[in-house]
């Protein structure tokens, strides 16, 4: 990459992955970041890292009562509960109400307080909100399984104007030096968007490092440890905004 | 997290809070706060690396 656009790179990273760049900057940094794909490692992790802004301020460790609060706040029909701590005041506050159990999903697997992956029910609460109208609804989209992909099924959750979030399920076993990647394919170029481990007891929600647009496949591929810049194997799931 | 960002000056911490969940790009962020852009960039970038910093230092990894 050449000194200017090495800069440029860097000029826009932070705000990239604080996910505050223009439509038009948005896609400059990812035609870079297109023509160089060992960079994508430093950009995830700075999406990472700023996906932490999620879990800020709380006023002591989150417990999984917090987090029984939160879903029974965002299941209760029409009334609106006010939460006592202060983040999910903020939360619903910026993004409105469905949006905020959507958000929960990506908050507890990018927690770094080792909060559990979602349970059951907390999926299937979910589920139960793309019935309920609201400003800011998020897309829940079910994912098509492939014959190799054996019962898994997944959903992608998409909350508007913030980054996808996967959620899957009765992944098979993968071995021990692979990894569960993420793919969004805009026209026939698949980027890498995001790696999780599946888990074979609980559904898993993996954060996606890339937004997905209209048109886009989203997919998910058994890579080895770490990811790789092109898929390697055939998808075992996929969807199509 | 609470720990990381309470090693923030407050200027930055604001800004990471407002870029993070406002869905205002940074341009806009820059006229919100009558700040100059590069300012704003520079407290993103300074945030964004002391979190991390936060947790490279105490050897815990960033997930995702």
């Amino acid at each position: 990459m050449s000194d200017t656009g090495r800069e440029r790179f860097d000029e826009l990273l932070d705000a990239y992955a604080l996910g505050v760049l223009s439509e038009e900057e948005r896609r400059e940094f990812e035609e870079h970041l297109a023509a160089r794909p060992e960079l994508q490692a430093e950009v995830d992790e700075l999406v990472a890292v700023a996906g932490l802004l999620a879990l800020s301020p709380v006023e002591q460790e989150p417990s999984p009562e917090l987090r029984r609060r939160l879903m029974r706040t965002v299941r209760a029909e029409g009334a609106v509960q006010e939460p006592a701590r202060p983040l999910f005041d903020r939360l619903r506050g910026m993004f409105g109400y469905q949006a905020l159990a959507a958000g929960a999903a990506a908050v507890a697997i990018i927690g770094l307080l080792s909060w559990n992956v979602l349970l059951q029910g907390e999926i299937q609460d979910l589920r139960d909100l793309r019935s309920q109208p609201a400003a800011s609804d998020p897309r829940v989209l079910e994912l098509q399984a492939a014959e190799n992909a054996g019962a898994a099924s997944g959903e992608l959750i998409v909350l508007e104007g913030r980054r996808g979030v996967l959620v899957t399920k009765d992944m098979p076993r993968i071995a021990e030096d692979q990894v569960c990647q993420i793919w969004v394919i805009e026209g026939d170029k698949p980027r890498p968007s995001g790696l999780f481990e599946p888990d074979e007891e609980n559904p898993v929600a993996a954060p996606m490092t890339r937004s997905p647009h209209k048109g886009d496949v989203v997919a998910v591929t058994v890579e080895p440890e770490g990811g790789s810049p092109e898929p390697t194997s055939d998808p075992m799931l996929t969807t199509q905004l | 997290m609470h720990e990381a960002l309470k090693t923030l000056p407050s200027e930055q911490l604001n800004i990471l809070e407002l870029a993070y969940f406002s869905g205002y790009t940074h341009v806009e962020i820059a006229g919100l706060l009558g700040l100059p852009l590069g300012t704003v960039k520079g407290r993103m970038r300074l945030g964004l690396k002391k979190i991390k910093d936060y947790f490279d230092s105490r050897d815990m990894a960033v997930p995702g």
